[in-house]
């Protein structure tokens, strides 16, 4: 029965779905929205009862017009609703009916199906009943593409700035704060309407809560942020951060900070442990076209949302993708097998080869180049041989020169990556907006051939150095071989097929080195026990980001002590630092960077702290047998990494084949 | 040398184990002689190259050759089995000689150890410990001592048995009253009659000890660094060698495999022969 206490003026709608299918095989019972209710006062509280008076849900309304959510709960499904006139009490009645368990079924040409995340929660998620967007570990299956949206999203390929949640905004005077400017009409999956306060709510929550992700960052910069209304969101900076929107608040690749509904967060005791995940509650809260349908370790299912702010307003059409599948990560054999069958429709990175034998026996899998080499997309995450700086004799420009020249990227290509990998010269990627650093920095390559495979020069710059060949053909000095060993992951597209052909061509130059593929490779690289290792680098727009990494504010006195993240080269040079720093100080487009590069990287090239393996390009599998549109080098709408923020913009772009 | 003949031809298990065995070692002896073992790294040949005049059993995608990658594999697979294979004999003999001879409290102890590691999932373990120790990446013996951590239970269990057995022989007792201590007991009138069972043992525990290894390696826990056969299993499956079609990769170390594990069990089943009359055909 519902009860509405205070006065309705017309006839509230009730609609009721009754999507009740069976999902054979699973016992969990699912919560799905069976009936909308929009109710007219604020304060007027709804009373939800089975047949026989047993409440089962009550809903206290705090907004005129909000719309209330009742979804049916076990066997239970709401048959009718029926709302007589103002003033009056109003009965529904709820008969109890039996229905299969599971999640509503909807056909495999209208379902997307996608394999292996970004390599993370190997054979099962280990996050199944947690949704928090902001704690450490949760997997990138669906929360951060399917239901968050971005302030504003920025294509890496292309170079474009795409606003969303937001329209725009403007920095204050000297970048002590910004204006941004919320879209009007969104609205929560609970129909609460999406304001500048949960943005405001957002950034102050992890600004004070230093056991939350991207604490750090944000406390870097953010003094306090200020719902000036609705629509209009004000943060005052502790100091000048002309590229706070751009590092905060703009979602590209795996990078912006997820907006999270104020008024779930705030009933948290605990927000760093909060698990933001209640069916009952149609919690976590989305404003994206997609909610949660369904989560185990094995899978995550979002299904469309087609009461989505954006198709109500009209900002954007409904996806046609209706459900969403995500599978954990998994080995890229099986991925090669699913993609053969037609079981999935994208799937992280396979190598060449495997691409290869998929394509022989599916031809319907494409990818970014359209079966063409280089294949997949070019990853914002060039690849180097980074060394101990602060261990002997990796602290010597000369040793790591040498090591420079021991190797062959042509052949690191050929062996490791079958053809699918080039090499930059320097380690940032070659988007649109990165080429002219490029062209800055081509006088200095040419002094400091990055790229070059030298002998002779190894033996010169070891020579130099004090090394000379011990009776077996490796450098020693001092009557000490110069032994060390590379640690990459285990399993990782760019990285691990790298470090098998790099250690031979090492030990080809007299190098005696290994390497190593261990678990915790990371833990060994932070706290300073790997000699050396292969690791990437981030930057998208200008090379800021990576030459941050070897700032001297990272590096520690010793060369076991831990450093923080990215800094893991433990190299410092002041002069380097401070130009850096003042390029940071600068916006991402503003002309005056490109000449503090310019100075800064002939200083970087000089003493090489880290050295040019490959780029990071993702062979990523396209599945054209249910879906076609799929960003590809003539349609770069977006990048194909589905597990990044950015994933939403696949699906809203996927057209049905069938 | 007519009795060993004999002996032999009414031994055909262990003749076939001899003969393949030797025909592992020609293999090593000529396939040394032939190849070079630095053709067995990365970057010695072209890439995935099939089978031809010049590399015979082709190249891996790394470059690494496949036929200087058994020759070099072969040796290394077997140096694990046979450390491992001989730490779990001989722990196992003297826990087991200790056990079944002098029984009361050090049995139990024994007995009740043995029985309860013998319950966990020696991969399990293996796995935890190759991935545990692997810091600096583990070399070939550091692989055969993680190995023999669990290939004592079953030569400990099988050989106390033996011992309880033979201890209760009239020729025991006659020792005994004929005045030898227990440890000259052990050395001089049990061990040569347990001999044959023991070699037997320990070429099963050499071969169980392989398992287990290739177990590990196939699962990118072996010494990375080394052309081991279960090291190639592994980056042929890291590279879908059977997906894409290149079997000369994934076949020659299972091949190699099929050959050590036949030739071990021919040689075990047939020294088992000998050791137990029981089992003999005539």
């Amino acid at each position: 029965m519902i009860s509405i206490s205070r006065l309705l003026s017309k006839l509230l709608l009730a609609a009721v779905f009754m999507a009740v299918v069976a999902c054979s095989g699973t016992e969990t019972v699912v919560e799905r929205v069976v009936e909308t209710v929009i109710v007219t006062e604020k304060g007027e509280t709804i009373i939800i009862t089975e047949k026989g008076d047993t409440v089962i849900e009550t809903v206290i309304v705090t907004e005129k017009g909000e719309t209330i959510i009742i979804t049916e709960k076990g066997d239970t499904v709401v048959q009718t609703v029926v709302v007589t006139e103002k003033g009056d009490t109003v009965f529904v009645e709820v008969t109890p009916t039996a229905v299969a368990k599971g999640f509503r079924d909807i056909p495999r040409n209208r379902t997307m199906i996608m394999a292996g995340l970004g390599g993370e929660h190997p054979g099962a998620f280990t996050d199944v009943e947690n949704f928090n967007p902001h704690t450490a570990g949760i997997s990138r299956s669906g929360l951060y593409q399917a239901g968050t949206e971005g302030l504003f999203y920025y294509n890496m390929l292309t170079g474009e700035t795409i606003p969303w949640l937001a329209t725009g905004f403007t920095y204050d005077a000297g970048f002590t704060g910004v204006t941004v400017k919320i879209r009007e009409g969104i609205e929560w999956s609970d129909g609460t309407p999406f304001t500048a306060d949960d943005v405001a709510f957002t950034i102050n929550m992890l600004n004070e809560n230093d056991l939350m992700s991207r604490h750090g960052e944000v406390a870097l910069w953010t003094e306090k942020a200020v719902a000036v209304d609705d629509l209009t969101l004000h943060v005052d900076f502790k100091m000048p951060a002309p590229r706070y929107m751009w590092d905060i608040l703009t979602f590209r690749a795996d990078v912006g900070i997820p907006i999270t509904a104020k008024h779930v967060f705030e009933t948290a005791d605990d927000p760093a442990s909060f698990s933001n995940y209640d069916p009952a509650k149609g919690w976590p809260l989305v404003t994206g076209p997609y909610a949660l349908a369904f989560t185990n370790v094995e899978k995550k299912l979002w299904d469309r949302r087609d009461n989505w702010w954006a198709a109500k307003t009209g900002f954007h059409a409904l996806p046609e993708v209706e459900r969403l599948i995500f599978l954990p990560g998994m080995n890229e054999i099986t991925m090669a097998q699913l993609l053969i069958t037609n079981e999935i429709d994208m799937a992280f990175s396979l190598t060449v080869p495997n691409y290869k034998a998929v394509v022989g026996q599916n031809e319907k899998i494409t990818t970014h180049y359209k079966g063409e080499p280089p294949y997949g997309y070019l990853d914002w995450w060039p690849v180097g041989l980074g060394l101990n700086t602060k261990r002997a004799p990796f602290d010597n420009v000369d040793v790591r020169w040498a090591i420079s020249y021991s190797i062959d990227r042509d052949e690191v290509i050929e062996f490791g990556f079958a053809g699918g990998q080039v090499a930059p010269p320097l380690m940032f990627p070659q988007y649109a907006p990165m080429e002219k650093y490029f062209a800055a920095a081509e006088g200095l390559l040419a002094q400091y051939p990055t790229l070059e495979s030298n002998p002779d020069k190894v033996v010169e710059r070891m020579t130099k150095a004090g090394f000379a060949k011990d009776n077996d053909g490796f450098w020693a000095k001092g009557g000490e071989r110069l032994s060390f060993t590379i640690v990459t992951f285990p399993q990782h597209p760019s990285t691990t097929p790298a470090a098998p052909v790099v250690t031979a061509q090492l030990r080809r130059n007299g190098f005696d080195a290994k390497f190593v593929l261990p678990t915790d490779f990371f833990s060994r690289i932070v706290s300073g026990e790997a000699d050396a290792f292969i690791w990437g680098h981030a930057s998208m727009r200008d090379p800021v980001q990576m030459m941050d990494a070897y700032s001297c504010r990272f590096v520690p006195d010793t060369d076991r002590e831990d450093v923080a993240y990215p800094g893991l080269y433990r190299w410092c040079n002041e002069e380097y630092t401070a130009l850096v720093d003042q390029m940071k100080s600068l916006p991402v487009d503003d002309p005056a960077v490109l000449p503090l590069f310019v100075e800064a990287i002939e200083i970087w090239l000089k003493e090489m702290p880290d050295i040019a393996l490959n780029s990071t390009i993702i062979t990523l599998p396209m599945n054209e047998t249910y879906w076609t549109n799929w960003p590809q080098f003539d349609n770069q709408y977006i990048h194909e990494g589905f597990w990044h923020r950015t994933g939403l913009q696949i699906f809203l772009n996927l057209k049905t084949v069938q | 040398m007519a009795e060993t003949r004999h002996f032999l031809a009414n031994n055909i298990r262990l003749s076939i184990g001899i003969f393949l065995i030797l025909g592992m070692l020609g293999f090593w002896v000529i396939g040394s002689a032939i190849t070079d073992s630095a053709d067995a790294n990365p970057i010695s040949g072209p890439p995935s190259s099939a089978p031809n005049l010049k590399y015979l059993l082709g190249t891996d995608a790394q470059g690494r050759q496949m036929l200087p990658l058994m020759v070099a594999g072969m040796p290394i697979t077997l140096r694990i089995g046979f450390i491992a294979g001989a730490i779990g004999v001989l722990t196992g003999t003297v826990l087991g000689f200790t056990a079944g001879y002098f029984r009361g409290w050090v049995d139990t102890v024994i007995r009740s150890a043995s029985d309860v590691v013998l319950t966990i999932p020696a991969l399990a373990v293996l796995v935890v410990v190759a991935s545990t120790l692997s810091s600096g990446g583990l070399s070939v013996n550091s692989m055969a001592l993680i190995v023999a951590m669990l290939s004592w239970m079953w030569p400990t269990r099988t050989i106390r048995a033996q011992v309880l057995s033979m201890r209760e022989r009239s020729f025991v007792d006659m020792a005994r009253l004929s005045g030898m201590g227990n440890y000259e007991i052990i050395a001089r009138e049990l061990l040569p009659n347990l001999f044959p069972y023991l070699v037997a043992s320990f070429v099963a525990a050499v071969a169980a000890a392989i398992l287990a290894a290739i177990g590990l390696e196939a699962l990118g826990l072996g010494p990375q660094n080394d052309p081991t056969l279960g090291m190639t299993i592994y980056w042929s499956m890291y590279y879908g060698a059977v997906l894409s079609g290149w079997w000369w990769w994934y076949a020659p170390p299972i091949v190699v495999l099929v050959w050590i594990f036949v030739a071990l069990y021919m040689t075990s089943s047939g020294l088992d022969a000998w050791a137990n009359p029981k089992l003999r055909r005539t």
